[in-house]
């Protein structure tokens, strides 16, 4: 299953699963939940930040966490 | 020093000072709410 | 007197909350601390009809009842606890029209502490250009509270809400969403233990990590009541606020419309130039260059004002007002002391300036963005930047501004190293002592002086970056890696909200600091103009020159620095100029120093006082600039104090030395521990000590 982090500039997808013990609170209130799509916007350089829209919500997190997120891709 | 109205108003406000600056800087009792650990989102 | 309502703004972080305080408060605002924390409290009157005044709390952004951080526990606290002296009689929820769907989370979640509430969607007027259409009434309905659609463009809105404020009474406060249905089983067995308590404020408070005063933790916990697990907590949480989206966007698809064809063309455009992975970078070091340029040439001019202001000021106390000893305090301890540190204000304001547009218009975020992979390579986070960054105005707010770093280990090493950036403290001293010891010339069209200048605050920048890189491998602390920020939209700052973030942060700035001068203003000059002895007493018999052969003003000043060599102060700076004599001070600067550890800014108006006792000089009946003073300078050889050695020693000291107590306090609250603020004192004080003994040597 490919994880949020495996998604490129640009790229959509669908949140199919979260690991929810070590996702933060924070990001599950912003709509980082299964079934919201979401797209990546930007990547910042060197294995950076990731820069997402889910939900409405733009937010920023690191590459750790996001792998902690399975998506499905979308065209 | 003679007392003239000037120098009882230079020791007052040298008392003034002291009194301030000892209030200021003497440490206060505080209440802690983020202890060691990770508390930003979890 | 008339009962004064109490009303809560609460909100998503940049939801423009603020902009709606200003709008109601006016400049009938005050900013405090919380008792204990330092989370600011901004609090201000509102005045409605009939002589009634409501008093509005602006309470730190959050994005859910589920606190996470102590700027969030502090309004969860506030919601909770009935008898705090602030309990809201209401809540406006301000949200941003352009996200309603996560901005109704929170709203839906205050109104299910049956709380009366009015839902207040601002940037309004956005909604058009975004294709949002709203219809109001139907949300009124379904959201069972009163909307009030918000914008900074118009202020028709102003008297809308004040209205609800006074009719607060008739206002809804039913819940929103039964919480039982979260988990059925859970929460009625909870609502047997407890038939008297309300039932979401029951569950908030068993979430939490704090205790509240009438529903405590402890309470819960010895019932034998089922406990969950933390992890059990979580995804009932997670529960919730699926079932509170899943509401909401029920009600949303009714009520409002979206035209996502027009919906981000602008920020997208942005983002993509701005968060570029090399313009990026090159945008953000061109806006600092242009800051730090805007700073020296803007604040120049009233600066000079000031200064002039302050010396004639004391002339003409000393012409106008009765000839004595409270007379030469005012004019030569107070006004001189105070003028030195009033001059200062035109920077530091301009540097807050700009540090609130940072923020308002949303490019902090984009560089915290850009910047978090560099920043975690020296173990600081990239939310880092934003408490480096304000550090170059006050290491005050800066500290308190590391509150939204989540890692505590990230944090820490935040706080530690943030008092190396050169804060507007610094810069009084930095710039005496470069116009005294750098030469006024040019090379390559670059000012040596602005060179010295720059590289000071380059100093300040690299020393925080290394020592954090030292402390990340030194500190056994266990770190998560966790970053969640939200990129918020750009917008142009309100002009009056910047004018007001400078006025109340250079006037808390000027207060704070100018307390604390006038004091030791006060207390320098007494003991300086004071001593025992013959030598004091009668200086004329112990000048060494042939009093025959020198001009009647030589021996006035000859006579003056006797007697301030043997005044209480010169006593205490003598006792302690061994100490500062490897460095290349004299005993003068040695006293500059020791009451620059209440505040940095202290040193300039130190040696106005002392100096201008020294050169004292009535015939003229001008005072001097203190400048040219300090230049003329010389020990009892003849040489001069302010060499190129001893200038760059005194600069470097000051660069590292942990010189502000107020820092040191706020360390400690922030820290909850004296170890960080003791620690931090004596390794940065040390190395100062050390960096300039050593300077000193090699240059002299």
């Amino acid at each position: 299953m490919p994880k949020l982090s495996d998604l490129k500039k640009g790229e959509k997808g669908k949140i199919v699963d979260v690991s929810s013990q070590e996702i933060p609170m924070k990001l599950l209130e912003m709509g980082c939940l299964p079934g919201n799509s979401v797209r990546l916007i930007q990547q910042a350089p060197f294995q950076g930040p990731i820069y997402l829209e889910v939900n409405g919500s733009y937010v920023a997190i690191r590459k750790e966490t996001a792998k902690l997120i399975e998506i499905e891709l979308s065209k | 020093m003679e007392l003239n109205i000037q120098n009882i108003l230079v020791v007052t406000s040298l008392i003034l000072a002291i009194i301030f600056l000892v209030k200021k800087f003497s440490p206060k009792k505080t209440k802690g709410n983020c202890l060691n650990k990770d508390c930003g989102c979890s | 007197m008339s009962k004064q309502i109490k009303v809560a703004l609460i909100g998503n972080p940049n939801t423009g909350k603020t902009s709606i305080f200003n709008s109601l408060t006016g400049l009938n605002q005050k900013i405090a601390n919380y008792p204990g924390v330092t989370v600011e409290k901004k609090e201000g009157v509102c005045r409605l009809s009939r002589g009634t005044k409501a008093h509005i709390f602006d309470l730190p952004g959050t994005y859910s009842l589920n606190a996470s951080s102590m700027d969030e526990n502090l309004v969860v606290e506030l919601l909770l606890n009935k008898n705090h002296k602030d309990f809201p009689d209401l809540a406006i929820i301000v949200s941003d029209v352009e996200n309603l769907k996560r901005n109704l989370i929170l709203f839906t979640q205050v109104k299910d502490l049956e709380i009366p509430t009015v839902l207040a969607i601002n940037m309004s007027d956005r909604m058009k250009y975004k294709g949002i259409e709203l219809n109001i009434e139907k949300l009124e309905k379904e959201l069972d509270t009163k909307i009030i659609l918000t914008t900074n463009r118009s202020k028709e809105w102003v008297g809308d809400i004040k209205n609800l404020i006074e009719n607060y009474k008739e206002l809804s406060s039913k819940i929103f969403l039964d919480t039982s249905i979260i988990e059925p089983e859970y929460f009625n067995n909870l609502k047997k233990i407890f038939p008297n308590q309300k039932l979401y404020k029951l569950w908030v408070v068993i979430c939490q990590d704090v205790n509240f005063s009438n529903v405590s933790r402890q309470e819960i916990e010895n019932t034998d009541f089922e406990i969950k697990s933390k992890s059990q907590l979580k995804r009932l949480q997670q529960k919730e606020t699926i079932k509170r989206y899943q509401l909401i966007n029920n009600i949303l698809n009714e009520g409002q419309i979206i035209d996502s064809s027009k919906a981000q063309g602008f920020r997208a455009k942005i983002d993509k130039i701005l968060t570029h992975k090399i313009f990026g970078y090159l945008i953000f070091l061109m806006v600092l260059m242009a800051i730090f340029q805007s700073i020296y040439e803007w604040a120049s001019v009233p600066m000079d004002l000031i200064d002039s202001s302050f010396a004639s000021l004391a002339d003409w106390v000393k012409i106008n007002f009765p000839s004595g000893a409270m007379t030469n305090l005012l004019a030569d301890g107070i006004i001189t002391g105070v003028g030195g540190i009033v001059i200062f204000i035109p920077q530091i304001a301009f540097l807050f300036m700009f540090i609130s547009i940072l923020e308002e218009s949303g490019y902090m975020s984009r560089v915290v963005f850009l910047t978090d992979k560099t920043m975690q390579k020296f173990g600081l986070s990239g939310k880092s930047v934003v408490p480096l960054i304000s550090g170059v105005a006050c290491a005050i707010p800066a500290i308190m501004a590391t509150r939204n770093i989540e890692s505590w280990k990230e944090r820490l090493i935040t706080i530690l190293v943030t008092p190396f950036m050169t804060c507007a403290a610094r810069l009084p001293v930095y710039l005496i002592i470069i116009a005294l010891v750098i030469p006024d010339e040019k090379i390559f069209g670059l000012n040596y002086q602005a060179i010295a200048l720059m590289s000071l605050y380059i100093i300040g920048f690299v020393t925080a970056l290394l020592s954090s890189l030292v402390l990340t491998k030194i500190l056994k602390i266990k770190k998560r890696s966790i970053f969640v920020m939200e990129m918020p939209n750009y917008k142009f700052p309100r002009i009056k909200d910047v004018f007001y973030t400078v006025f109340e942060k250079s006037k808390s700035f000027v207060v704070e600091a100018g307390k604390i001068i006038l004091a030791i203003s006060v207390i320098l000059w007494v003991l300086a103009t004071n001593g025992i002895g013959d030598k004091f007493e009668n200086p004329r018999n112990y000048i060494t020159e042939n009093v025959q052969e020198i001009s009647q003003e030589e021996i006035q000043t000859l006579e003056a620095s006797i007697k301030l060599e043997s005044s209480f102060i010169g006593y205490i700076g003598k006792g302690i100029e061994p100490l500062f004599k490897p460095l290349g001070y004299d005993w003068k600067i040695g006293i500059g120093i020791i009451t620059s550890f209440a505040a940095r800014e202290v040193f300039v108006g130190t040696l106005a006082v002392i100096y201008n006792i020294d050169n004292y000089d009535d015939s003229v009946g001008k005072k001097e600039e203190i400048k040219k003073i300090m230049a003329r300078e010389t020990d009892s050889n003849g040489n001069k104090i302010f060499t190129l050695a001893s200038g760059i020693s005194l600069l470097l000291f000051y660069a590292f030395a942990m010189q502000c107590m107020s820092t040191l306090a706020i360390v400690k609250k922030e820290t909850n521990s004296w170890k960080w603020p003791i620690l931090q004192f004596i390794i940065m004080t040390a190395l100062a000590y050390f960096i300039s003994l050593i300077s000193f040597q090699i240059l002299s």
